[in-house]
């Protein structure tokens, strides 16, 4: 075996085991994303399912992935059907033009602080009836994106709050 | 050959451990991002009081140095500026089962850097909303508590500073006022004359006097106008302290000035 032989050689050796440390390192990434999904078991969903203030998730086809339990009562409060209809962000009823910017530029990486909203809730639902009573109780709400590991945007956040 | 079919063996297991964690994970990977990201800061504590979990804006925004300093170390009920504030008592109601609204929590930031080595930040004050709420088990018993942090506002020094700064340039030919300088500000006079002094060196009172005395100087420049008319157009009084306070700052009198420009022309 002449010396280019060897030469060769071994910068394949190096290259492999260069492959083999990406993918072993990958790996351990992959497990300590694991453990401390499995460390912080349930408490992720809790803290989003307990916060006293409606939250919706939701993809780019605007279809509600998530929503914790002061959605559903809001939702409730504000509509008889809440719940019937397809749970989605209805774009079209959205008359307020900050909210409509917020929720189309979250998909883009920005994040938004939105104030004196009037009937944020009517995007959720086809049924317009609040009554004036019932209006204006979450009238500040913060649009936030969330992206994939690779930087996408899979979904937007939306918190209602007081 | 046994080796390929055995590397191939691994591969499809790999593959398949990954969809079944991945699958089973999607949603709870997906709430976990949805904390991380989120824009205000969220801490959980142990029902002991003891930080369990933050994420990235507590981090960023209240100023805490890494994740390590602060979990398993911080305690909610040991805290000094909360007990400081006399609002203890109305955080504990939270392993009651209750929610716990407290509005306007204004933390001074140099008692955080004392009392909890936050990263040492231009920051004054921090207002913020402040939301604990429990976290039940099955059982409905508290598990955990979360707490909210609404940031409202982030009193920095130098914000407060340009605003002075911003007021006295645009009143500059009025009589220096300090509480009109330091309304605008929105501080009281003793803590804006500490603040500005302690970030610019000086007083507010020598900045004005400085800014009036570079606006003579450019009318000055101006030989349309007498040395008496450039210290009128700038509402000082040439007869009289004014002439002096020049002299002081600048090294040399008015007409000495106006001289030197001529000549260096």
């Amino acid at each position: 075996m002449d010396d280019k032989t060897k030469e060769r050689l071994l910068d394949e050796l190096a290259e492999v085991q260069k492959i083999l440390k990406e993918e072993t390192g990958i790996q351990g990434q992959m497990i300590r994303k694991f453990q401390s999904l499995i460390a912080n078991n349930g408490l992720f969903s809790q803290i989003i399912d307990f916060l006293p203030y409606p939250i919706a998730i939701f993809t780019p086809r605007y279809t509600l992935a998530i929503t914790n339990k002061a959605f559903a009562a809001e939702t409730k409060r504000l509509f008889e059907n809440a719940g019937k209809e397809g749970a989605r962000i209805l774009k079209y009823k959205i008359d307020d033009t900050q909210l409509a910017v917020a929720i189309t530029r979250v998909f883009a990486g920005d994040t938004f602080f939105l104030k004196n909203l009037k009937n944020p809730f009517s995007m959720f639902s086809e049924n317009t009836g609040q009554s004036a009573q019932q209006t204006g109780r979450f009238n500040r709400a913060v649009v936030f994106p969330v992206p994939a590991n690779d930087a996408e945007i899979t979904h937007g956040v939306i918190m209602f709050m007081p | 050959m046994k080796n390929q079919v055995d590397d191939n063996q691994v591969n499809d297991m790999q593959n398949s451990l990954a969809k079944s964690f991945q699958s089973l994970f999607e949603k709870k990977e997906l709430l976990a991002k949805v904390i991380e990201c989120f824009p205000y800061p969220i801490q959980i504590f142990s029902i002991d009081g003891t930080a369990r979990l933050i994420n990235k804006a507590a981090l960023e925004m209240i100023g805490i140095r890494s994740v390590e300093s602060h979990v398993g170390k911080y305690n909610v009920f040991e805290d000094p500026v909360v007990q400081k504030l006399g609002v203890m008592d109305q955080v504990k109601q939270v392993l009651k089962g209750k929610t716990v609204y407290l509005t306007d929590f204004n933390a001074p930031y140099q008692d955080l850097i004392r009392y909890f080595n936050v990263v040492d930040r231009d920051i004054q004050m921090i207002s913020s909303d402040i939301t604990c709420f429990p976290l039940l088990n099955t059982e409905g018993e508290v598990e955990y508590f979360a707490a909210l942090f609404i940031f409202k506002k982030v009193y920095q020094g130098r914000e407060e500073i340009t605003r002075a700064k911003e007021y006295m340039e645009t009143h500059w030919l009025e009589p220096f006022d300090l509480s009109a300088t330091a309304k605008a500000a929105c501080l009281s006079k003793a803590q804006f004359s500490k603040l500005f002094k302690k970030h610019t060196g000086i007083t507010p009172r020598e900045y004005y006097i400085n800014y009036k005395i570079n606006k003579l100087k450019e009318k000055l420049l101006d030989s349309n106008l007498s040395v008496g008319q450039a210290f009128t157009a700038c509402n000082m009084d040439y007869n009289g302290h004014s002439a002096k306070l020049f002299r002081d700052k600048v090294g040399v009198s008015p007409s000495e000035y106006r001289k030197m420009l001529k000549q260096n022309e």
